[in-house]
């Protein structure tokens, strides 16, 4: 079936643009091959948990940097959470916003925190896009009847 | 009677005549006035209705412009990252150690550092007005002063300028890990060694960075920046960056890791009058002196001015000692250092060394222990035969630093007799004391002839040769040489003649050349290795740790040598290298295999407070075979410890055990992991059992982490995010 094939190239393809541009890194490797019969939704089910995780923190750091006085040990603590969590997916990119997020914790700086503040949603919603459209083209693989290739 | 009121009824009738006269008259004029006021304001009105137009137009007309600008640099921005693309994608298809990737990598640099010059234009305006925000991010300072040199190396050369790293005394080294804005110390660099290119035309050019601790002097010169005066003339030439300064400045001195920097860029060019030192710093000053009349690079020194001034510190042209020709720059930052300073300071008047630096490079980057200093008796020696004089002091001053001898020559005649002399030594130390004392005067009084040309820290370590000889340890030779000091031939005789009559001497000769092509064409013999020019930094360090393999002797099977050595070895033993890399395949093999279901049936707790950690351990270690709990956070997990023991205490069968081992996340709410395993060692006691507490951790493991991990009770830690094959590594040792 050349349908399969192509999705199934497509999916390939993708997969390694987000591993070469960063997007992702070795652990997502990790939870994939934690993934098989017995749970066969496992980084899908991960994944989503991760995105509501997520927007729940980026709300409260929204809300924590915009009180008058600022509690940075808040902040740190809600980027720590982010960290932990970009870092077990292997949210990359958002993960290295984070630590550069953390810098700018320690030294208290308003304008620098706010401006992380951004960089991590604009990337975190980068990888939330990327992700969406790879299960998506798995959903298309399994509805035309093939297998999800697995990446080495 | 009739008559006087007649009379003065007329007058009284001329007088109101005359009244209502004036009182017309004067309301004319009043009209008159007030219809001339009102065409002045109409008048101004249209004027300043035309002004406004007109500020607004010009208004408009700078926004449309900084707009347009703003979209262009985004184009050129754009393009940029084209070609960073697709040079990326050029190095992964060329061949790592080729020259092509080398090539490419420059490429690649300059594209950044002129993406950094876009950038700065862009903000020019922004500095001036002393809004420049400093972006501090941690890096290496010695690697990207060798990258700032490797960089214009070529087109100095080109010019027939040597351009020379200077360690000085070797305090960058110890301090090279540091926080602070990357891309303008580059740019500032840059910059001065541009200029010092620009108007050299011979001699050399050496760049030089010493590290010290913070002055109070500094502090000083910024405070009276605020005098009242200095305030009252800011005003007026609106020169704000001064303020900008003081802001940052108490920021930095406050921390105690801050250490000042001092860079030199010193050249031997035509120099700069000293009526004229003073005006260079104002922006876009050019002194009309340059050689080819190229262009300007752009930046200005003014604008490089004002950023030494944001990172706290001063510029300034140093006079040079009589005699000396060309100009020398002078400025000072203030950086954070990421090696805390009192454990460098402890460290060093531990072992009372100044190698640190290089100890910790070769240990960090290379991973090998180099000897901590190296007595001269210890019999190191370096001969270098460079052609231009600076870099040889430079490199002789840096090396005999690291307690190595140095020999320095310049020209081929005095390479020679070098090379006899050394011979000679060391022949004579192998014969008896007597001899060697009779023949020690003989040499010493040819030294005396032959030393005009040559500088030689020999005659020092004569007593220290005597003895370190008649205890047969044997001496490690290194011969540098610089490929454009004579040809090939001329320079291999001596150095053949040298090798045949070697005991108990280990020599390689390393050869400085131009360009490394692809490293598949060994050197030839007699030299050893190639190496490319310039000799500085990492580069140095490679050589001088050819010093130390000597010692270890491992050489076959140093798993830590670079790809060149390698390259190099394979010519020797072709064999061995494929016998290490099966091996290491079929380990692997063994330990995947190993690894499905070999948790079978233990009993392991995860505890951590983030649902999708908690998810990944838990489903990991059930693909492993094991049997999962997970709790959320401390309290949690205490209770399930404590009642599992319980249980197993009252329980009369084995089926209730407790937890084979326990994995702790350390920060937690409600209870943190350190708390929490607290109270399960405190319970445990009872019981007499021990369960392995594995801490997860998403900090970086310094040793006040390992202490508080230890203190709290925990048996090991691991960093997050979980790293299965290392669990499995820690769990088998646990087991055995």
């Amino acid at each position: 079936m050349e349908i399969v094939g192509k999705l199934q190239n497509r999916f390939m393809e993708f997969m390694r643009s987000l591993y070469r541009e960063g997007f992702l890194d070795d652990q997502f490797l990790q939870l994939q091959k934690l993934q098989d019969e017995s749970n066969p939704d496992f980084v899908v089910e991960v994944v989503s948990l991760f995105f509501e995780d997520s927007e729940k923190l980026l709300n409260n750091l929204a809300m924590a940097l915009q009180q008058q006085v600022v509690d940075y040990k808040q902040v740190d603590a809600h980027v720590h959470q982010f960290k932990g969590s970009s870092s077990s997916i292997g949210a990359q990119r958002v993960k290295n916003a984070c630590v550069a997020f953390r810098n700018f914790c320690e030294e208290k700086n308003l304008e620098g925190c706010m401006q992380c503040l951004q960089h991590a949603k604009h990337e975190y919603f980068l990888v939330k896009n990327k992700l969406e459209t790879l299960f998506r083209l798995e959903q298309q693989i399994l509805a035309a009847g093939g297998t999800v290739p697995v990446l080495s | 009677m009739g008559s006087n009121v007649l009379r003065q009824s007329a007058q009284a009738y001329l007088l109101l005549v005359f009244l209502f006269v004036i009182v017309v008259v004067s309301l004319c004029a009043f009209i008159i006035i007030v219809f001339k006021a009102a065409k002045r304001e109409m008048f101004l009105c249209a004027a300043l209705i035309k002004q406004v137009e007109s500020t607004n137009q010009a208004e408009r007309k700078s926004i449309t412009k900084s707009l347009a600008f703003a979209a262009a640099s985004h184009d050129i921005r754009n393009g940029f990252g084209i070609i960073t693309c697709l040079i990326n994608h050029c190095l992964n298809e060329a061949s790592p150690d080729s020259e092509t990737a080398s090539n490419l990598q420059l490429i690649n640099n300059e594209t950044t550092s002129l993406l950094g010059i876009l950038n700065s234009v862009l903000d020019a305006s922004k500095i001036e007005a002393g809004k420049m925000p400093l972006k501090v991010e941690e890096f290496d300072l010695a690697e990207l002063l060798e990258n700032i040199v490797d960089l214009h190396y070529h087109r100095a050369i080109e010019k027939g300028v040597d351009l020379v790293l200077d360690p000085g005394d070797g305090s960058l080294s110890t301090f090279r890990s540091v926080k602070g804005d990357k891309v303008k110390i580059m740019q500032i660099v840059s910059n001065l060694v541009t200029n010092a290119i620009k108007f050299t035309s011979e001699g050399h050019i050496s760049v030089k960075v010493s590290v010290s601790k913070p002055s109070k002097d500094n502090a000083l010169i910024v405070c009276n920046r605020h005098s009242p005066l200095n305030c009252l003339t800011r005003l007026c030439t609106k020169q704000k960056c001064c303020c900008n300064t003081l802001n940052e400045f108490p920021a930095i001195q406050k921390n105690p890791n801050c250490m000042e920097f001092t860079f030199e860029v010193d050249d031997t060019g035509v120099g700069i009058p000293k009526d004229k030192q003073k005006h260079v710093f104002e922006n876009f000053v050019q002194v009309k002196e340059t050689t080819y009349g190229e262009e300007g690079y752009g930046l200005g020194l003014g604008i490089v001015q004002s950023m030494v001034h944001l990172m706290g510190g001063e510029i300034k042209i140093v006079d040079k000692e009589d005699g000396e020709r060309g100009t020398r720059f002078q400025f000072n930052i203030f950086l954070t250092s990421c090696v805390p300073v009192s454990v460098v300071e402890a460290e060093e008047q531990e072992t009372n060394t100044q190698n640190h630096g290089l100890r910790s490079y070769l240990y960090h980057h290379l991973g090998l222990p180099f000897r901590s200093s190296p007595s001269r008796s210890e019999g190191y020696h370096v001969v270098l035969f460079l052609v231009e004089e600076k870099r040889r002091k430079v490199l002789s001053r840096a090396i005999s630093k690291m307690n190595i001898k140095v020999s320095e020559v310049g020209k081929i005649n005095e390479f020679v007799q070098t090379l006899d002399r050394i011979k000679r030594k060391l022949d004579l130390s192998s014969s008896s004391l007597e001899k060697f004392e009779v023949n020690l005067n003989l040499t010493s009084g040819d030294t005396n002839e032959v030393a005009s040309g040559t500088k030689d820290t020999h005659d020092q370590a004569i007593p220290h040769c005597k003895r370190s000889n008649s205890n047969g340890s044997s001496n490690f030779i290194i011969i540098i040489i610089d490929s454009q000091a004579g040809p090939l031939s001329e320079l291999s005789s001596p150095v053949v003649n040298f090798k045949k009559d070697l005991q108990n001497l280990s020599c390689k000769v390393v050869l400085l050349q131009d360009h490394v092509s692809s490293s598949s064409q060994p050197p030839l013999p007699p030299f050893d290795y190639v190496f490319q020019k310039p000799l500085h930094g990492k580069r140095l360090y490679e050589v001088l740790r050819l010093l130390s393999e000597y010692r270890n002797s491992s050489i076959q099977h140093d798993r830590t040598k670079t790809d060149q050595e390698i390259e190099f070895q394979e010519l020797d033993s072709d064999a061995l290298p494929k016998c290490q890399l099966e091996e290491i395949v079929i380990n692997d093999c063994n330990k995947r295999s190993s690894t499905s279901k070999d948790f079978k049936g233990k009993k392991v707790l995860v505890v951590d407070d983030q649902p999708i950690l908690r998810m990944y351990a838990s489903k990991s270690l059930q693909k492993l075979g094991a049997d999962v709990d997970v709790s959320e956070n401390g309290k949690d997990a205490c209770d399930k410890v404590l009642k599992s023991l319980k249980d197993m205490s009252e329980g009369y069968d084995d089926s209730n055990r407790t937890y084979d081992f326990i994995l702790m996340d350390c920060e937690m709410p409600v209870m943190s992991g350190y708390e929490a395993t607290r109270l399960i060692r405190v319970e445990e006691k009872k019981h007499g059992i021990h369960i392995p507490i594995i801490a997860l951790t998403a900090h970086t493991m310094d040793d006040e982490m390992k202490l508080h991990i230890k203190d709290a009770g925990m048996d090991f830690h691991l960093t997050k995010p979980l790293n299965v094959q290392q669990l499995y590594d820690l769990i088998n040792n646990i087991q055995f």
